[in-house]
Formats: structure tokens, sequence, C-alpha cells
């Protein structure tokens, strides 16, 4: 027990410790008046995004455990946890990096925000491994409770603190439903772990009318719900486009990119690996379409730019649905590549819009006469927009191509034909971008700070990738194929 | 027996006493002795980890978290004084309901073992009575949290340092505008100087 679990979780027991070391530095030096109450912010978040190298690194090298249960079948892992995490830390690393420059210019002295985003990180390499009910329920709460805190972080602004109360009652309700459907399960099979619901339900028809038991239909559906509030799918979305505006642009950057792999690979894990069935399969479709829908239809009204993301984000779920609906191994894999290209293109963004600032970037309209003033900026955000709208050579186009192709694979040609004219109507907002760029002249000029070295960085790299992805696009498909195999065999 | 008995008369007299007192602290203290006594129930049922679990989360949070609220809002006694027959019907109703929901439940077998019908005459008898190894619920629960769920309780232990720090981080200022309390100064004032009358 101890030498093989504390093996495989060294980069969580790493992580958690280096979390717990830093937050007793930033308290006790934060407060000592022989140093001047110094802000930790930059100090921290540099040792933050050290850490989650660090953990990267660990996770990366590898335990020599590939695949093993661990804590008395509580946790897993095996080749999907291993490059989930990965990716997710890579992602989690690359907001920390946005986030040094903007809490000195937000002159944001809250070391403990950082403090927060290394703790649910943490919760989300938990979340992606879990293989329990209760694990899994755990880790989610985590990663909320930290979510909550940090969406009301900037205490005197009144949106944001809007954006906390908001996204902390309606994630109550949603883990409250995700619970009654856990507890659903557990009561009418008697079993919380993964595997032994896998075997139960392997040949175990659940149908709400039948003679089986209605018990597991209805936690089934209200674990799905759970999840679908969380990761924004449109019945569900209300609470997003508010949360996404009121908090700090960095803390919305966070939200869009970290959780939506975490939970989407959790989702995964419970749905195609334990509760394999063509009920819940209907839920997705329909909200696979609905998002799709609202999410192209949605952000054309909108003129601010962080509304317009999170309108944008809702409909690439929808996109990413598709691939959950189907059930497939091609629907899952073109699902895994979706979403590692949703995150790089809105990496990309978010790294954008902490860049442009003389006040803030808030309008879409501020963008006025980009290319004249910063022509290379506007060229890697008219890239970044042109593939968010699927145009051809771009990544963006690959991942909506393998999902419409997944989607016809399995028989859904209703679900390809909606993405396909829902990304055609989506094309307007996106490339609206591009015109006020390019042939608006504002009113008043602007001209914005130059970015600190950091994001460019991320920036080049982000373009880099999403430009010349279609040359070499074979070792992401390797392993998101393994990935997907992983789950399914 | 005789302690179960006056466990339930008083129980059931001051939850009488936490709708009939005309001052809200009054009806609170009474809430907490119903909380009391009920825990006493779970200690005869032999339940004594719930007891214990009844007596803190109850008691020593939400009572008192009531008795605050209660305190703060400033309730005036002599404004109470409305009908309370008014009540009797809606809540007659609903509590029928729930008695009879608790009627429809007793003795109801949720969860059939097997969908398939088996003939009683293939099982035998067991005697687990000698099987029996007894252990209270303390005891088990330690066992299995300390060991094969200190997983789950570690990460539960993550929660709460969350909620503390998220608790801090959303309430302390650090400005130098916040008027903040001085322990030493406080008591170092003189009660005498404190309030004077002006004439």
């Amino acid at each position: 027990m101890f030498e093989h679990d504390f093996l495989a979780l060294f980069p969580e027991i790493f992580l958690i410790n280096a979390t717990i070391i830093l937050l007793i530095y930033g308290v006790v030096f934060s407060t000592s008046k022989k140093y001047d109450y110094p802000p930790l912010v930059r100090n921290v978040g540099w040792l933050g995004l050290l850490s989650v190298l660090i953990t990267i690194l660990l996770v990366a090298v590898g335990s020599p455990l590939a695949v093993a249960n661990l804590v008395y079948n509580n946790l897993i892992i095996d080749n999907f946890t291993y490059f989930c995490q990965i990716f997710l830390l890579l992602s989690t690393a690359s907001t920390m990096v946005m986030c040094l420059d903007y809490f000195k210019q937000e002159s944001l002295n809250a070391f403990e925000s950082i403090v927060l985003i290394l703790l649910s990180t943490c919760s989300m390499l938990f979340m992606i491994s879990a293989y329990d009910l209760i694990a899994m329920y755990l880790a989610i709460e985590l990663q909320s409770l930290c979510f909550y805190v940090i969406a009301a972080s900037k205490r005197d602004s009144e949106f944001s603190t809007e954006a906390g109360l908001k996204y902390f009652i309606l994630g109550a309700f949603s883990s409250g439903i995700l619970l009654f459907g856990c507890s659903m399960i557990y009561g009418f099979t008697g079993v919380t772990n993964f595997e032994e619901l896998a075997k139960i339900f392997t040949g175990y028809e659940i149908t709400l009318f039948g003679a089986q038991s209605s018990g597991i239909f209805m936690g089934i559906l209200f674990i799905a719900v759970g999840f679908l509030f969380k990761i924004t799918a449109v019945p569900f979305h209300m609470w997003a486009p508010d949360v996404y505006e009121g908090s700090p642009t960095i803390v919305t950057a966070f939200f869009s990119i970290a959780p939506k792999i975490s939970i989407l690979a959790n989702m995964l894990r419970v749905f195609i690996y334990s509760f394999y069935d063509p009920t819940w399969q209907q839920l997705f479709f329909f909200c696979s379409i609905a998002s799709m829908i609202l999410g192209a239809l949605a952000a054309m009204a909108q003129n601010k730019v962080k509304r317009l993301l999170a309108y944008s984000s809702i409909g690439h779920v929808g996109y990413l649905l598709i691939g959950f609906s189907c059930g497939t191994i091609e629907g899952i894999q073109s699902l895994l590549i979706g979403i590692f290209i949703y995150v790089l293109m809105t990496v990309n963004v978010f790294a954008i819009v902490l860049a442009l600032r003389q006040n803030r970037f808030k309008y879409i309209a501020d963008l006025g006469a980009l290319a004249k003033t910063n022509p290379i900026l506007a060229i890697t955000l008219s890239i970044t927009m042109f593939s968010y709208a699927g145009i051809p050579p771009l990544a963006g186009f690959c991942s909506k191509f393998y999902l419409f192709f997944a989607a016809l694979g399995c028989g859904a040609y209703l679900l390809a034909l909606i993405g396909v004219v829902t990304s055609v109507i989506s094309c307007f907002y996106y490339i609206r971008f591009v015109k006020i760029m390019y042939f608006d002249t504002p009113k008043t000029w602007v001209l914005y700070k130059p970015m600190d070295r950091e994001k460019s960085l991320l920036l080049a790299i982000t373009v880099f990738f999403i430009t010349f992805f279609f040359l070499y696009p074979s070792p992401l498909f390797l392993v998101t194929h393994q990935m997907a195999l992983c789950l399914c065999l | 027996m005789i302690l179960f008995y006056v466990f339930v008369v008083l129980a059931l007299v001051s939850g009488a006493m936490v709708i009939r007192a005309k001052n809200p602290v009054h009806s609170v203290l009474f809430l907490i002795l119903v909380f009391c006594n009920t825990s006493g129930l779970l200690v005869l049922l032999g339940l004594d980890f719930f007891a214990m679990i009844f007596l803190v989360v109850y008691v020593g949070a939400i009572a008192v978290l009531f008795l605050f609220v209660v305190m703060m809002l400033h309730i005036r006694i002599e404004e109470i004084h409305e009908n309370v027959l008014r009540y009797l019907p809606v809540g007659g109703i609903i509590g029928l309901i729930f008695l009879l929901e608790i009627f429809l439940m007793v003795d109801n077998d949720y969860i059939p073992i097997l969908p398939t019908k088996l003939s009683a005459t293939y099982l035998t008898y067991t005697v687990y009575a000698g099987k029996i190894h007894s252990w209270t619920n303390l005891e088990t629960l330690g066992n299995l949290l300390y060991t094969t769920y200190f997983f789950l309780f570690l990460v539960s232990s993550l929660i709460l340092l969350v909620a503390l720090i998220g608790a801090i981080v959303l309430t302390m200022h650090k400005t130098t505008k916040v008027k903040r309390q001085d322990v030493f100064i406080q008591n170092a004032i003189d009660f005498q100087n404190t309030i004077k009358k002006v004439r």
C-alpha cells in the first residue's frame, strides 16, 4: 500500500505540500512589520508557477506504475489520466504565466488567489483520476469552493462580488443535484466504485418505464445535470456569462480553460466507463444541439469582450458534447482533440485580452485600428479568431472537422448538420473582430502598453501551434487514440 | 424504559414550547433542549456517534447561529401576537401527509435483492448470531475513516482549509482605513471615564 500509492501520488502530494508552504510563507511575510508588509503577489506567483512546472515534470517522468488503482480503489492512474493531468497542469501553468503581470498592473495584492488556484489545480488532478463517486464528489466540491472565492477575489468591484455570489449559489445547487444523483445511485446499487458500477451496468438496460429500477435512471439523470451545470452546457448555462464577465479577467481565463479539461475527463470516466448506456445519450444530444445554437446566436448581440468569449465557450462546449454524445471511440478521440485545441485557442485569446490595456479592454469596439497601432498583435488575434471560426488550414478547423466526422460516423447526422450551420453563423462575430481591427477607424485612438515577455512567449507558442498544427497532427492523434482506448477497453 | 419516556416527554413538550414561546430567544433555547433530548434518544437506540454529531452540529453550530440571528434582528416581543389557529389547517395537513408517508415507508423493502423469484426451499439457515463480532459505531467509523477511506478524509480536510482561506480572503481588509479593535487598549480603558452624563 504505502510504497506503491505514495509513489504514484507523488506529484499530487508535492503540489499540496508546496501550496501549503507557499501559504505559510505568504501569511508570515505579508504581515511582518520588519519587512514593511511586502506585497508578495509576484513572488508567490513565480514560486507557484515553479511548483506547477515541477509537478508537470513529476507527472511526466512518471512513476514506475503505469496502470494502478490507488488508495483502496478511490483513485486510478492509467494512460488517460496521465495525459489529462499533464495537459491540465500545462494549462494551469499558462494561466499563471498570464497572471504574473496582471496582479501588478491591477495592484491587487492578494497572494491568496494564487494559493487558491494551486489548490484547485490539485483538486482537478484528483478529479481526473477519481475512481469512486465519493472521491469524485469531494474533488468537485474542493474545486468549486476555490472557484467561488477567486471569482469574488476583487472585493472593491461590485461585478466581482456579484459574480462570486451568483456562482456560489448556483454552484451550490448543482453540487446538491450531483450529490443527490450519487446517493440515488448508491441507494439503488449499493456500490460507489466506478469499476463495480461498470460491472453492474454491463448488459443492464436502464429504462424509465421498463421493469428495471427507475431510481438508477433518475440517479444518472441527476449526475448528468450536475455535470452539465459545471461545464455550462445550455439549459444550465445561465450563470456563465455573468460570472465570466464579473470576475477579474485572469480568473475568467482560468475558469474557461482548466475546469473544462478536468470535468470533461471526469465525465468521460463516469459516463463512458461506468454508465455506458444509450439512455443518457439523448440528454447529451439535446444539450449539444442547444448549446451550439445558443452559443452562435446569443454571442452576436454582445459588445463586451468577456461576455462574447463566455458565449463562445458555451458554443464550443456544444461542439465538444457532439463527441461525447456519439459514445464511440472516434467520438471520444475527437472530443479530446477538440478540448486540446480549444484550450490552446482560449489561452491565446485571453493572453491578448490581458495584454491589451490602456485602462481596461472591455468593449469589442476598443479594438479599433489595432492593425495600425500594433500590427503583430492584430495578426495574432485574427489568426486565433479564424481558428475559432473554423477556417480550413488552422487548428480550429481540424477539431471541428473530426467532431463532425465522428458524428457522421455514428449516424448522428442532425448533430453534424446543426454543427456546420452554427459554425457558419458564429463566423460572423468572430470575423467581426478582424473587421474592427483592420477596417474601422476609431473616434479616439488608443495606444496600448507593451506586454510583458512571459505573455509574448505564450502568445508565440500558441499561435505557432494553431497555425502549423495541420502540418504534423499525428502525435496528437496517437495520444488521444490511446486515451480513448484506455477508457473503452 | 423510564429514561426513554422521560426523553420523549421532554422532547415533545419542549418541541411544543418552541412554537408557543413568545420570546424568540426562549424558543431557540427550547429548540436546543429538543436537540439534547433527541440525542439522548439516539444514545438509547445505540447510535452513539449519531448522538454526538447531533449535539455538535445542531446545538454547537446551528442553534447558536439561530441565537445570533435572533439577537441581531432585535424583534420586539409585544409585536408578536398572532392567531395560532390561522396556521392550523395548513400545518395540520402537512403534518398528516408527513405521518402518512412515514407509515408507508415503515416495513417496506425498497430494494428487491434479485429481480427473479427464488423459491424458499433452496434456502438454508445460517446462524448469524454466532458470527457476530460486536463493534460500536465509533470503533467502526474510526477503523474505516483512518484506513480505507483516509484519502477522502484528507480531501475533506483540504476542503475545510479552503473554506478557512476563503473566509479570511473575502473579509479581511488590509488597508489602514478599517476600524480595528486593539485588545490591549480595549482592556486598558477606564470604565469610569467612558460614559459621562451631560447635563
